[in-house]
C-alpha cells in the first residue's frame, strides 16, 4: 500500500495509505447488513493495507438527536469496538453550507465563519471520541471572504491543539497558495492538503448538481504539476465506470443514462485505452483506475467507494502498482 | 401574562413571559402553518421561545438541529428577533439508536461544538443558554470553567441549567460569586401537576419536580421552566373523554396511578365549576406558583395553542393551588 506524506501543524509528518475508505456507501452498507458486519468490512479494508477513513461533519445524519452525526458516529463506535484509535486515522471535514430542507440540492447560505467552523470541529472531535482529530479540512471555500479571515479562524483551531494536519476540500488551488502565503506571514500552519474531485474519466459539469465542488482540469493540473500540493481525489473510481464497463455490467450505450456526468467522448477513447492497457499487463480497469490516480506525479489518494467486500479487495488488489509517467499520458494526458 | 425576570451576564436584566413556546414545529410541518403557530404565540402576549440543539432532527446533513433551524428561519423571515426571548441548550448526551442512552457529553469540546453551532443556526446571540444535563462526576469548577467561556465568546445573554439538582446549582453559584462570573438563572425541569416518579418515566436523567424539591425551590426562591407541563395532554384527554384511564395512549400511559386519578376529581370539580379548560388549570397551577415557574407550552395546532395559553388569563390564589395539592399520597 502506497502512503501519502501529510505535514503536521507542528511542522511534523503524518502517513496515510493513498486509498482511502469513502463514507459513503457505508451508511448504506450499514442500515444494510448492520454493524458487525459493517465492521467487517472495515476489518478488509485495513488486513488490505488500509489506515485511513474520510468522513464529514455533516455525513451520515439522520435523527439529529441521537446521531449528531451519524457518519462520524459510526466510525467512533468501529474504533471503539476494534480498539484502534491510534491505528485508524480519520480524516473529517467542517463548514459544510447549509442545506434547503424543501430542496437539498439548494445551498442557502455558506457556513465558512467563525461559529460555524469551530461548532464544526469541536462537534467532530466530541463525535469522533478518538482525541486529537488526523486530518480537519474545510469543506468547502467562500470567496466572498478573505483568505486572512479564514485563516485566522484555522489557526484558532489549531492552537487548540486538537488537530494534527489541516486541509481544505473544494478550494481552488490559487486561494489554496494565498491562504498558505498568509499563513506563512503570520507563522500559522499552512493547509497541507486539498480534496477534490478527480478520476481518471473525465466530468462533464454541467451535469454535476453542485456547483460549489473544484474538479481536477488541465489548467489545474498543471497548475498543480508546477506547485506540487498533495489532494485526495473522491468519486476517485467515476462511479466505477471502467470496472463496471470491463465487468459487462455496462455497456457505453447505457452511459448517457445511467452515468450522465461521465457522458463524454473522451471517456469512451480512455475507455479503449484501459481496455488495451489491462489486456497488455492483465491489470483489471479497476486497479488501472486507481493507480492512475495514486502514481500520479501530482501527489494523490484515492477515495474509494466499494458496497461490499468483494469491491474493497477488488479496489485494493494490486494497489502497490506504480504506473511510469509515460502510461500515465498514455491512458489520458492531462497536460495537453 | 406573567414573566420570570432573571440577570444578564452584563449585569442587565431579562424579561420571559411565563407561557414559554416548546419547539413544536417540526420539519415536516409545513412552513406556514408552524409559523403561524409562532405569530399567534406572539399576539397573545408570549415572547419566550425554547429550543436546543439536539432537537427537530431528521437529517442531520440538511438540518444541523432543525428545531433550531426552523426557529432561526422563522425569525429572519419575520424580523422579530428583537422582540423573542431565544432559550437554547447543549450537552444532551449520545444515544444509540434505539434511543438507549450511550454516554453523556458534559464535556469542553461537546459543549462548545454545541454552544458555536447553535449560535449559527440562530444566526447570532443566545438569549439563554441552558446545559441539557448534568454530569454530577464532574466538579462543578469543571463545568461552571466552560459555561464562562461561553460567556467571554461574547454570545450569550444569560445562563442556566436543565435537569440539574438545586444542591449542584447552589455548588455551581457559590463558585461563579468566587471567580466573579455570572451565576446560573433558572432550571428547566419536567414539573406538571401530575404525580410522576422517575420509575414510572423510565429516565434517571430528568429532574422531576415532587414535595421535596418544592419545598426546596421555595425556599431558595430559584425559578424554574417547565417541560412536559401539561402532563403530555393528560388532563385535556380525560376530561374531553377522547381517553380515558384505560384507554390512555403513549406518553399519557405513565400517568395511571391512584393519586392521579384523585387529582384528575379535582381537575374535573375546578373546571366544571369554572367553566374552564383543563390546560388553563393545570398551566395556571404553575404559572401561579409559589415556586417561581414558566411553563412550556407544547402544541401540535392552533386549537391546542389557544387553549394553552388561555392558561395565561387565569389566575389563581394561593387557596385554590393548595386544595389542587391536596391530596392523599
Amino acid at each position: 500500500m502506497k502512503q501519502m506524506t501529510l505535514k503536521t501543524v507542528d511542522g511534523g509528518e503524518m502517513k496515510i495509505s493513498k486509498i482511502i475508505l469513502g463514507s459513503a456507501m457505508l451508511g448504506f452498507i450499514w442500515d444494510k447488513i448492520g454493524e458487525e458486519a459493517t465492521f467487517e468490512y472495515i476489518d478488509a479494508y485495513r488486513r488490505l493495507g488500509g489506515d485511513t477513513i474520510d468522513t464529514g461533519r455533516n455525513y451520515g445524519g439522520e435523527l439529529d438527536q441521537i446521531s449528531f452525526g451519524k457518519c462520524e458516529g459510526n466510525k467512533s463506535s468501529y474504533m471503539e469496538y476494534r480498539r484502534c484509535q491510534k491505528e485508524l486515522k480519520i480524516t473529517t471535514k467542517g463548514g459544510f453550507p447549509d442545506l434547503s430542507m424543501a430542496d437539498h440540492n439548494i445551498m442557502t447560505r455558506f457556513r465558512i465563519t467563525r461559529e460555524a467552523l469551530i461548532g464544526d470541529f469541536f462537534t467532530s472531535y466530541d463525535r469522533l471520541h478518538k482525541g486529537p482529530i488526523d486530518v480537519w479540512m474545510l469543506h468547502r471555500d467562500d470567496p466572498t471572504k478573505p483568505v486572512s479571515y479564514i485563516m485566522d479562524i484555522v489557526n484558532e483551531i489549531v492552537q487548540t491543539g486538537l488537530v494534527k494536519v489541516i486541509g481544505v476540500s473544494n478550494w481552488q488551488l490559487s486561494r489554496f497558495k494565498e491562504a498558505n502565503a498568509y499563513a506563512r506571514e503570520k507563522g500559522y500552519a499552512e493547509f497541507a492538503v486539498n480534496e477534490i474531485m478527480w478520476s481518471m474519466a473525465q466530468i462533464e459539469p454541467i451535469a454535476r448538481n453542485d456547483k460549489t465542488l473544484a474538479m481536477m482540469n488541465p489548467d489545474m493540473y498543471k497548475e498543480y504539476l508546477a506547485d506540487p500540493t498533495p489532494t485526495i481525489a473522491f468519486s476517485s473510481q467515476a462511479s466505477a465506470l471502467f470496472t463496471r464497463l470491463q465487468n459487462g455490467s455496462l455497456t457505453w450505450d447505457e452511459v448517457p443514462e445511467k452515468v450522465p456526468v461521465y457522458n463524454l467522448p473522451i471517456n469512451k477513447e480512455i475507455w479503449e485505452r484501459v481496455k488495451e492497457y489491462s489486456k497488455r499487463t492483465g491489470y483489471s480497469a479497476s486497479t488501472i483506475a486507481l493507480s492512475y490516480l495514486t502514481s500520479n506525479p501530482v501527489d494523490c489518494a484515492a477515495i474509494i467507494g466499494s458496497a461490499n467486500i468483494a469491491e474493497v479487495e477488488d479496489s485494493l488488489k494490486d494497489c502497490d502498482l506504480v504506473l511510469p509517467p509515460e502510461d500515465i499520458k498514455y491512458l489520458y494526458n492531462l497536460e495537453d | 401574562m406573567q414573566y420570570i425576570t432573571i440577570d444578564t451576564v452584563d449585569g442587565k436584566q431579562l424579561r420571559l413571559s411565563k407561557f414559554i413556546m416548546g419547539s413544536s414545529v417540526h420539519w415536516d410541518t409545513p412552513r406556514e402553518e408552524g409559523y403561524a403557530l409562532f405569530d399567534r404565540y406572539r399576539e397573545l402576549g408570549g415572547n419566550t421561545f425554547d429550543t436546543a440543539r439536539a432537537y427537530g432532527g431528521l437529517r442531520d446533513q440538511l438540518s444541523f438541529g432543525s428545531c433550531e433551524r426552523i426557529m432561526g428561519d422563522y425569525m429572519r423571515e419575520r424580523g422579530c428577533r428583537d422582540e423573542m426571548v431565544l432559550i437554547s441548550k447543549g450537552g444532551f448526551p449520545w444515544l444509540n439508536e434505539d434511543f438507549t442512552f450511550k454516554r453523556l457529553r458534559i464535556t469542553r469540546e461537546a459543549i462548545l461544538g454545541d454552544f458555536f453551532t447553535s449560535v449559527d443556526n440562530l444566526d447570532g446571540p443566545i438569549d439563554v443558554y441552558l446545559l441539557h444535563r448534568d454530569d454530577p462526576t464532574k466538579p462543578v469548577e469543571f463545568i461552571m470553567d466552560i459555561l464562562n467561556e461561553i460567556v467571554q465568546s461574547g454570545w450569550v445573554r444569560a445562563l442556566g441549567v436543565s435537569n440539574w439538582s438545586l444542591d449542584r446549582i447552589k455548588e455551581a453559584n457559590a463558585y461563579a460569586d468566587k471567580i466573579g462570573m455570572p451565576r446560573l438563572q433558572l432550571n428547566e425541569i419536567q414539573w406538571g401537576y401530575a404525580y410522576l416518579t422517575h420509575k414510572m418515566r423510565d429516565d434517571e436523567t430528568v429532574a422531576i419536580m415532587n414535595p421535596e424539591m418544592h419545598r426546596e425551590y421555595e425556599e431558595a426562591g430559584f425559578p424554574t421552566i417547565s417541560f412536559t407541563s401539561q402532563d403530555g395532554g393528560l388532563w385535556s384527554y380525560l376530561y374531553s373523554g377522547k381517553e380515558t384511564w384505560e384507554t390512555l395512549h403513549g406518553k399519557r400511559k405513565m400517568y395511571d396511578h391512584p393519586i392521579n386519578h384523585r387529582k384528575f376529581e379535582k381537575v374535573k370539580q375546578y373546571c366544571d365549576e369554572h367553566g374552564c379548560s383543563p390546560a388553563a388549570l393545570v398551566t395556571a397551577y404553575l404559572a401561579c406558583n409559589k415556586v417561581i415557574c414558566g411553563p412550556i407550552i407544547g402544541c401540535r395546532n392552533m386549537e391546542q395553542l389557544e387553549d394553552s395559553m388561555s392558561g395565561a388569563e387565569l389566575e389563581l390564589d394561593q387557596a385554590t393551588i393548595d386544595w389542587l395539592d391536596d391530596v392523599d399520597v
